[in-house]
């Protein structure tokens, strides 16, 4: 087993990799940019290593300085989370020039998955059903435009080196293509050096389902199950759930078969996640494989009672994995709630600033992977993503009423967060009989409709009401000694000053 | 004073009276027990019996503006004097005749500005694309018109509340 692990990510996935690594008596070794010396990983970690600028590419991008923070700490192996540098195949191979082993699968794997157009082709050729779409790159906008128009709107443009939601775009209408096109590859020319793209025919209100598998390299590949994560803002995911309210057990086997057929086929090792799009008749086809651990692993982890990143670990260490899906038993039901620094009342805009106040939920079934803390000033630099809040039940139906409990109980202060956005979800008929799917948010989310609780509104007013007078008693008090004018003829000012002359 | 949220106007009286508030709201007066809970923004309220934990605090006190939040869900609040109405009111009128000034809502960086002055816009129209954390966001804007001025080009780094574009309402 390794003695020192050097993840290298920040955020709450930092610090989950670095509990792992505690509790199997392995040094978790901590990366960190310039503006993040006072982030929660870095004071999470036994060993920390500046790698440069705030800029993500000075930093978590950074493959030599990374290089140079594991050779500096002498540590065995390299943890790489997941976004940054987690499905980069260079970044892989660098590990393995530099004697480190990489707790993920090999450069090789990685590439065959890293780009969408190979994956598609190589699924194809194993067997597993793939969405129809162009089955090469496209970049002239006229040659494009007969291809979409071929296939029929609607259509999704899609970055060939994207990911994770990024670099991805629907097009209606064959007027808005062009500049849709144009937008796309400038946002993939920008995140992923590479402007390539490609069309998929959009399948209409499908789910989102992807299947966990691991695989230990000795010829052991699990499936753990479906996770369903159709809850999604701009192909963002918000809500993810495992199980699927609309897998049965027939289906679950159909996708766990096809999942294992994507990891075997490209040689796979380790945790990965094979990603399906499902359409209202329960007929699916292969998406994507991502070659990481995800985000939504905790739901898993909580129907399943595995860990799932030890299980990485131990496989990268070159251990055989000591079940067989037989063992593999789901046992009760697992929400988890991306708390994101984002104002749902004003577009989403990110909120950043100080935390002068977090509380986070707590009671039976409930799990906060968190990557913040009260009195840390969320940077402007990396993703709005502040934790993960799972909330685990026996049954779907009291998850969700626990998940509401909990979100209530959340508290992070004066950050705007999303929350009021998942109570919103939450409640969302079509997410509680689980018809919900990826089109959910966008067609029925309003934002007017955040805020209509008379009960609340009253308790709002009665308190802001306190706090004024609260607050105006006190600057009343100040003033008296002071000279200073007092907030009444601060307020004649702002007024003079905005009024026109 | 007048307290306005999401929309809704109440009229309010507050006075402390043997260690509790009294509170009139919209006629119906409350004895509320409010106990500071922690910190000086977070407040425990017992109002006949019920239990609440609510927080609330200035944002913006000189002209108003405070925040609650209550089960979970932010609320921005206006708590007003006579003045105050007026003060706001006459913001409010303004913003609805005088140009409108589309600002960073974010410190970022800009990375396309589909307008040039002179370009007539309507209501929604993306008049610039910023990058903030990671994400690319559309500003839009809220008013048809013709940009008079565009402050800022593709490549510039800008704090929140630039302004970016301003624009002659039709």
């Amino acid at each position: 087993m390794f003695a020192k692990i050097l993840i290298a990510n920040r955020g709450e996935i930092a610090v989950r990799v670095a509990r792992a690594c505690k509790e199997m008596g392995i040094t978790p070794v901590a990366i960190y940019s310039d503006a993040d010396r006072t982030a929660l990983h870095v004071s999470q970690a036994y060993e920390a290593h500046p790698v440069g600028g705030s800029e993500a590419r000075e930093s978590y991008l950074n493959i030599a300085n990374i290089m140079a923070a594991a050779r500096a700490s002498g540590a065995d192996a390299v943890h790489p989370g997941y976004g940054f540098l987690a499905e980069n195949a260079d970044f892989a191979q660098a590990c393995l020039d530099n004697g480190l082993v990489f707790i993920g699968p090999s450069p090789a794997s990685i590439r065959a998955m890293g780009n969408k157009l190979e994956a598609r082709a190589a699924m194809k050729k194993a067997g597993v059903p793939i969405v129809p779409g162009s089955d090469g790159p496209v970049s002239d906008p006229r040659e494009a435009g007969r291809v979409a128009t071929a296939m029929g709107y609607p259509v999704l443009i899609k970055a060939a080196a994207g990911g994770g939601g990024k670099g991805m775009r629907v097009v209606r209408r064959a007027e808005e293509f062009a500049a849709a096109l144009k937008l796309t590859m400038g946002e993939a020319s920008s995140a992923f050096s590479d402007p390539s793209v490609y069309i998929e025919k959009l399948i209409e209100q499908p789910k989102h389902i992807e299947i966990q598998v691991m695989a230990d390299g000795h010829g052991t590949t699990l499936s753990y199950g479906e996770r369903e994560c159709s809850m999604q803002r701009r192909y963002q995911k918000v809500i993810e759930e495992a199980p699927s309210p609309v897998v049965t057990p027939a289906l679950r086997a159909a996708l766990s078969e096809a999942a294992r057929k994507t990891a075997i086929a490209v040689g796979y090792r380790g945790a990965g996640t094979v990603e399906f799009i499902v359409d209202a008749q329960r007929n699916f086809y292969f998406l994507e494989m991502n070659t990481r651990l995800q985000v939504e692993h905790p739901v898993t982890e909580s129907i399943y009672g595995v860990d799932l990143v030890k299980q990485q670990i131990a496989i990268a260490a070159g251990e055989k994995l000591a079940l067989s899906q037989n063992d593999v038993v789901l046992r009760g039901h697992a929400i988890e709630m991306r708390i994101y620094a984002e104002d749902p009342a004003h577009n989403f805009l990110p909120s950043i600033g100080r935390i002068k106040r977090l509380v986070l939920p707590q009671g039976p079934g409930v799990r906060n992977d968190n990557g913040v803390y009260e009195g840390y000033d969320i940077p402007i630099y990396y993703d709005p993503m502040i934790g993960k809040l799972v909330v685990w039940a026996d049954t779907r139906e009291e998850a969700i009423l626990r998940a509401r409990r909990a979100l209530r109980e959340y508290r992070c202060e004066p950050i705007r967060t999303n929350v009021d956005f998942l109570l919103w979800a939450l409640a969302e008929p079509s997410f509680v009989d689980g018809s919900y799917h990826t089109g959910t948010i966008e067609t029925r989310f309003d934002p007017t409709k955040l805020h209509q609780r008379d009960d609340e509104i009253e308790l709002a007013a009665i308190a802001a009401a306190i706090a004024a007078h609260n607050y105006r008693g006190t600057v009343r008090y100040a003033t008296t000694d002071g000279g200073n004018p007092d907030w009444r003829q601060a307020a004649r000012t702002e007024a003079t000053r905005r009024w026109p002359a | 004073m007048i307290v306005r949220v999401d929309g809704r106007e109440k009229v309010l009286l507050v006075s402390r009276e043997n260690g509790r508030y009294r509170v009139e709201i919209d006629g119906r007066v409350l004895g509320v027990d409010c106990q500071t809970f922690g910190d000086a923004d977070t407040f425990s309220l017992l109002i006949e019996g019920r239990s609440y934990l609510i927080e609330s605090a200035p944002v913006r006190p000189e002209l108003g503006e405070y925040y609650a939040r209550v089960m979970g869900r932010h609320y921005d609040v206006e708590v007003l004097d006579e003045l105050l109405v007026a003060v706001r009111d006459a913001e409010r009128a303004q913003k609805l005749t005088g140009d409108h000034v589309v600002r960073a809502p974010m410190p970022g960086l800009i990375v396309q500005v589909p307008v040039a002055a002179g370009d007539h816009v309507a209501v929604g129209d993306a008049v610039v694309v910023m990058e903030a954390m990671k994400m690319r966001n559309e500003l839009i804007t809220e008013v048809a018109g013709v940009v008079k001025r565009v402050a800022v080009a593709a490549g510039d780094k800008i704090e929140s509340q630039t302004v970016l574009v301003t624009i002659a309402r039709d």
